[in-house]
């Protein structure tokens, strides 16, 4: 029987797998943009297991806003990556090195 | 039971018909030039053997983003329809207001040519 | 008939950003004179008619609606006609320099209008989804402001650095929803602290949900040790965009603290309240002792911005409802001080390009005194120095620190804000006494010129009645 714990426990690795490719990935702008994906997706696991554990609807179309929302997210950082493309020729981390915050 | 499901057969043999008749439509009725660039699996200029990892020309990013947007928006329409007898009038009417962002949007970027290649 | 009324400044913001994009989209059509005047002044019309309903929110009563996701109180009152005032402002302050760099065309407008409607959707939230909603529109309309201009490498860098940290925020504070929703099973903020209170405290789930909230918030805002993207964001980006970026947002972050931090996860407040308190000293320290090292005026400016949000949180930390007071009056007077500065540097202009270095202010105080005397305001009220308005909030937050019982952090925090008063007085040393080997003059600026003098003289006119708009922020707090 799979029970609220293990889809919460699924969530929680989905997530931190996303996470840890945030951190450690040098090498390529799309991935980071993958892991961005990832996370929020953990996120709607999360939101659904509780929704349906809970048997209240809300979460379910909280999951629908987030799945637009990430969209639209993603769209921008497609968007941004061709900007960055156009003036690097490459889409690898460690080119951004103008600024150092 | 079973009868339940009879209204998903129909559904699936409509499917069938449409889908069937609309390609033997096309297949009777369409123009056939070939040439060796047509007949390739993948028209839009993709070699169909070489390296799966390879570079997208850049103008492909555009026709994502812009596919992604339209597509997801579509997820609100489904449990709208589901739920339109229940939501009346005002739902139907949150509904065209919501599409009419979506064409305003889709004007911009037709104004601005983003729908053309070159 | 359901009544509009209560999203009323959202409506005409939202009204305002269709216009211009549909103009846009004509673009091609439309003769360009017209769009020339048209896209502005929709954009104008847009928010003061967004301001004007805020103000008066058309006999409006206060409470919630919409099925809980809107909430019309005092300080949505005070808080969405601040943000449309900001936005005006900033629009006047901002679009002769956007048409000089050929950007001021439809996109910008319609952005700050999105970015706008989004702090307003913040500030009105009473729902964890709409308060979702509303952060995501403002983040995705700065994300694509920052980069606006395409040429400008510096800035797309800085998009993308912005766009990564604010994507991991954003899930972070979603994974940090999504746990108080299984906690809670209800997604109303006012529900949310009701439940929390009978749970219990202890809590573990609650506790972890409250921490990556928190986490997500201080990235938002900008805040130490998530503090990362905010020099570059204000180097990188056009002037008139960081403009934006300092003001408008830090109304959306206070806005998030006091609806999910000081109302919603109130039951928590002995977890929250001692990590917020780290985050506001290790941002005190960061930002104080970073802007020493600057010469790039729109860094230093961004550091002081972190040591800035340090003393803000404090005001939060001490969960209590003067605290809470202070740090709304302290984000209204730091906006204020902002935009007279980022105004003044998009009005003056040195060598025929921007100012960028802190050395280009030099002989300011001969060639243009009025305009000295106005970036000497903002800095003697950025360093906090008595008789104007940044004293007051500073001495508010220290007081509300010391009727909370926490001492050692008041005296850390003033230790800190003379830190700061040396690198805003170096600014004013350079004006005045330092020889000018250029000519600085005034960029072509008319009826914003007025507006920007206003501005700065209600630095020291606030100041000396500081308790006009300390009596306005007690009235928005409490409850």
């Amino acid at each position: 029987m799979i029970t609220l714990t293990d889809y919460l426990i699924l969530g929680a690795i989905l997530f931190a797998i996303a996470v840890m490719g945030l951190f450690i990935n040098r090498k390529n702008l799309v991935v980071l943009l993958m892991c961005v994906e990832l996370m929020l997706l953990a996120v709607n696991i999360n939101f659904v297991a509780f929704s349906r554990y809970l048997e209240n609807r809300t979460g379910q179309i909280f999951v629908f806003f987030v799945l637009t929302v990430a969209a639209a997210e993603s769209a921008i950082g497609l968007a941004l990556l061709v900007v960055v493309f156009r003036h690097r020729r490459s889409i690898n981390v460690q080119d951004l090195d103008q600024l150092k915050g | 039971m079973l009868p339940n499901y009879l209204t998903v057969l129909v559904y699936l043999l409509v499917g069938i018909v449409i889908g069937g008749a609309l390609l033997t439509l096309g297949f009777l009725l369409g123009p056939k030039q070939p040439d060796a660039t047509k007949s390739q699996p993948y028209e839009c200029g993709f070699e169909a053997f070489q390296d799966a990892r390879m570079k997208f020309e850049v103008r492909y990013y555009l026709v994502a983003i812009l596919f992604i947007l339209f597509d997801l928006e579509m997820t609100f329409l489904f449990p709208w329809a589901v739920a339109l007898r229940r939501i009346g009038w005002p739902g139907f009417g949150a509904m065209m207001l919501f599409l009419l962002v979506l064409v305003v949007g889709f004007l911009y970027e037709w104004g601005k040519g983003g729908l053309e290649w070159e | 008939m359901m009544s509009f009324s209560a999203v009323a400044p959202e409506i005409w913001i939202a009204a305002g950003v269709l216009a211009v994009v549909g103009f846009e989209a004509l673009r091609s059509r439309l003769p360009g004179n017209f769009l020339k005047t048209a896209i502005p002044a929709t954009a104008l019309l847009a928010l003061a008619l967004a301001l004007i309903e805020a103000l008066f929110w058309n006999g409006a009563s206060q409470g919630v609606f919409y099925d809980g996701s809107l909430v019309i109180d005092a300080f949505s009152r005070l808080f969405v006609a601040a943000a449309c005032l900001g936005a005006l402002i900033i629009l006047f302050y901002s679009v002769t320099d956007m048409e000089r760099h050929g950007l001021g065309r439809g996109e910008y407008h319609a952005l700050v209008l999105t970015a706008t409607l989004g702090v307003v959707v913040i500030i009105t939230a009473a729902n964890l989804l709409v308060l979702y909603l509303g952060l995501e529109l403002l983040s995705l309309s700065l994300y694509t402001l920052i980069s606006i201009d395409r040429e400008r490498i510096p800035a797309a860098e800085a998009a993308m650095k912005y766009f990564f940290l604010g994507a991991i925020a954003s899930g972070v504070l979603l994974y940090g929803l999504s746990l108080l929703y299984g906690l809670s099973g209800t997604l109303s903020i006012a529900r949310l602290s009701v439940d929390l209170v009978a749970m219990g405290p202890g809590a573990l789930l609650a506790w972890v949900a409250a921490v990556f909230v928190l986490v997500a918030l201080a990235f938002k805002f900008g805040a130490a040790p998530f503090h990362m993207w905010v020099p570059d964001v204000y180097e990188g980006a056009p002037t008139p965009i960081t403009l934006f970026v300092a003001t408008l947002p830090e109304l959306a972050s206070i806005a998030l603290f006091v609806r999910l931090l000081s109302s919603g996860l109130s039951p928590l407040v002995r977890d929250w309240s001692g990590m917020l308190i780290g985050i506001a000293v290790l941002s005190l320290l960061v930002g104080n002792l970073g802007a020493l090292l600057q010469t790039n005026f729109k860094r230093l400016l961004a550091y002081s911005a972190i040591g800035h949000v340090g003393f803000i949180l404090l005001g939060i930390a001490t969960g209590t409802i003067r605290g809470e007071v202070a740090a709304v009056y302290y984000t209204l007077v730091y906006v204020l001080m902002t935009a007279v500065a980022f105004g003044l540097l998009l009005a003056l202009r040195a060598r025929g390009r921007e100012i960028e270095a802190i050395d280009d202010l030099a002989g300011l105080g001969q060639s243009q005194p009025w305009w000295s005397l106005l970036m000497l305001f903002a800095m003697f009220s950025l360093a906090g120095v008595p008789p104007f308005v940044g004293f007051w909030a500073k001495l508010a937050v220290l007081r509300a620190l010391l009727a909370a019982g926490f001492p050692v952090v008041a005296v850390f925090a003033v230790l800190m804000a003379v830190v700061g008063a040396f690198y805003y007085l170096r600014v004013v040393k350079v004006m005045y006494f330092d020889r000018a080997d250029h000519p600085l003059v005034r960029g072509n600026f008319s009826l914003p010129e007025l507006v920007l003098s206003l501005n700065g003289l209600a630095l020291f006119i606030l100041g000396l009645v500081p308790n006009s708009l300390w009596g306005l922020c007690t009235w928005a707090i409490r409850r």
